[in-house]
């Protein structure tokens, strides 16, 4: 097992490193100066040749990635353009929001697909699992932020029970945090309940289908303990492979639903990003959606070795 | 580039593969048949792109046209979806909408099928080595969330909608790659190709001749159901206001205008949003069908 997850953290490694040189080639990938971009144009000559020297960008430019690369791995990720700002500080601040949503919309997607997908299995070919299903693509069709504001037509706007948009920390109010972060969540959790609840359905049907199952039935195990403790258990490495991929996509999704909603997260500490032209936050800003993606990745994978130890030893 | 050597009605029938044309035309029918929801996702995907190239025969009005006396007018005899805060005709603007969300999914998800499609063919094929370098590339490119990818591409090149095509083209270059290199690694050691370098053939005659085609399915089905999520990301992509500018006609940009007007003018927005979840929703029904119908263990 050590030997497993030490490779598994290599490999991890290996795709940090070339995910930081793709991220690290983005200001030299935009026509221009990227010195400019780096540092901004408003700027005296002798400020911007003491800025030059200090970040060592009359270096080669792998001399400057090591050092971008070094203060990454220390937690500097450089100075806002725009607000003057550590780009560390800039999203530390806006991290909780954003992972606050994710967790959350996870949490909405699990507690919903896996249900709707063992139902639907359970009762696979019936009205029941016609429904399941069709509410499971209309799921995966409809965009988040489409869905973000419907949400907001019927319980802010109709119903006056949720606040339109912003962030209330749960460390000031968690009841406020929750009914300010439950419509983003539903918005953004979705798309991932109905994926996953197509492939719990999938996975089951298969499991369904063994002589381990019929077997658990002829010696007179419980319906509930057959499905949960028999089926569900078996089923769950597709599953859980779903939603490590669909972790990804959350995080990404994350960006448009703050947008709608307002959040305070890192999706819109990008977009901000984008549009005052602030090279060193989107390179912060990506850095981090790709380190936690290749994370949760890692740990999909190391979860997998736990579930079924033959992986382990391939 | 490839040379086709099956169709979809041939790969959906378990037997042998017609030679008249008039047992072809009946495969066909009877696959779409017998694949209905596919069949639904196709009429979609058709009235879809039917819409986007005779736009201005079937828009009411000028998408451009602004009313002032008519701003966000209810639907009604007149405007059967309603106006924008600017009076302009919501269903026109939805039609000509299409135009740019299948210009843009189309061309990006080609853009990605050209470039990927062939490297998951050679790293498929080839040494380890080189399979190595293309897929540990991909690995990269694969660890960054879709959108944020494309809104960092963004960053690079500028908005508008000709480089949301690029961007999006180049977040799904690397699901192309892997999706190819699977199946090409398996061909890659069957007896036909053993047969085909005996015979002198290069490898790159081997790889585009006789290999490629026989990805050709599960090619097909990668492109329709990738279509559904580029068209998702260009939506995304407009309403952050990272693709094509004002006052072009976009069903994401839509929605975000009609954000502003949710309380008084709800229609703005829900009418955009329908149509983008209709076409993906055609273009997935479509996709589940081919999957199910070409794949060897779900075909009946």
């Amino acid at each position: 097992m050590t030997r497993y997850i030490a490779s598994r953290l290599i490999s991890a490694a290996g795709v940090i490193v070339l995910v930081s040189i793709l991220v690290f080639a983005i200001i030299r990938l935009i026509p221009g100066d990227p010195v400019s971009l780096l540092l901004g144009e408003n700027l005296t000559d002798e400020a911007r040749t003491h800025l030059i020297e200090k970040w060592g960008l009359d270096q080669p430019v792998v001399v400057q990635y090591l050092r971008w690369a070094a203060g990454m791995i220390s937690g500097d990720f450089g100075t806002s353009l725009s607000t003057q700002e550590s780009v560390s500080s800039l999203l530390l601040d806006r991290l909780p929001a954003t992972f606050s949503l994710a967790i959350f919309a996870l949490i909405i997607g699990v507690v919903i697909g896996i249900p709707a997908g063992m139902i639907a299995a359970y009762r696979a070919n019936t009205m029941v699992d016609g429904i399941a299903m069709v509410s499971a693509l209309v799921g995966l069709c409809i965009p988040s932020f489409w869905l973000a504001l419907m949400l907001i037509l019927l319980f802010s706007i109709k119903l006056h029970w949720l606040p339109v948009s912003g962030y209330v920390s749960p460390f000031t109010s968690v009841t406020e945090w929750f009914t300010h972060i439950l419509m983003p969540s539903i918005a953004l959790g979705a798309g991932l309940a109905a994926s996953i609840s197509r492939m719990t359905r999938s996975a089951m049907l298969d499991v369904l289908n063994q002589d381990y199952i019929r077997t658990a039935r002829a010696k007179g195990l419980s319906e509930r303990v057959t499905l949960v403790t028999h089926t569900l258990k078996n089923a769950l490495l597709p599953i859980i492979t779903v939603i490590g991929l669909q972790l990804g996509f959350l995080l990404g999704g994350a960006v448009v639903v703050e947008e709608v909603f307002a959040v305070p997260g890192v999706g819109r500490l990008l977009i901000y990003g984008i549009g005052n032209r602030d090279y060193p936050l989107i390179q912060g800003v990506v850095m981090i959606f790709a380190i936690s993606f290749i994370v949760i990745n890692l740990v999909v994978d190391l979860l997998y070795s736990i579930l079924d130890p033959r992986i382990r030893f391939q | 580039m490839f040379e086709p050597t099956i169709s979809l009605a041939d790969a959906a029938e378990v037997s042998p593969a017609a030679d008249s044309w008039s047992d072809r035309i009946s495969n066909q029918i009877r696959f779409w048949l017998r694949n209905r929801l596919a069949l639904v996702g196709l009429l979609i995907i058709v009235l879809v792109i039917l819409a986007a190239v005779f736009a201005p025969l079937i828009a009411p009005y000028d998408p451009y046209e602004r009313d002032v006396r008519n701003r966000i007018a209810a639907p009604s005899s007149a405007h059967l979806l309603g106006t924008d805060e600017l009076g302009r005709d919501i269903l026109s603007r939805i039609i000509y909408g299409a135009r740019v969300s299948l210009m843009v999914g189309g061309i990006s998800v080609g853009l990605a099928t050209l470039i990927g499609a062939p490297l998951g063919l050679i790293a498929g094929f080839n040494s380890r080595r080189l399979d190595s370098l293309i897929m540990r590339v991909m690995d990269a490119l694969l660890s960054f969330p879709e959108i944020v990818l494309a809104i960092a591409i963004l960053a690079i090149l500028g908005p508008s909608a000709a480089n949301a095509m690029i961007a999006i083209g180049i977040v799904y270059i690397p699901i192309f790659a892997r999706t190819i290199r699977a199946p090409a690694m398996v061909e890659s050691h069957r007896e036909y190709v053993e047969a085909a370098r005996a015979s002198g053939a290069t490898n790159r005659r081997i790889l585009f001749r006789h290999i490629a085609p026989n990805t050709l399915s599960i090619l097909i089905v990668r492109i329709t159901i990738s279509l559904s999520y580029a068209i998702l990301a260009e939506a995304a992509l407009s309403f952050l206001g990272l693709s094509a500018s004002p006052p072009t006609p976009t069903w994401g940009r839509m929605l975000k205008d009609g954000q502003s007007f949710m309380q008084q003018a709800p229609w703005v927005a829900i009418f955009p949003g329908l149509a983008i979840a209709i076409t993906v929703l055609g273009f997935n029904l479509l996709g589940d069908g081919l999957r199910d119908a070409l794949d060897p263990r779900t075909r009946k």
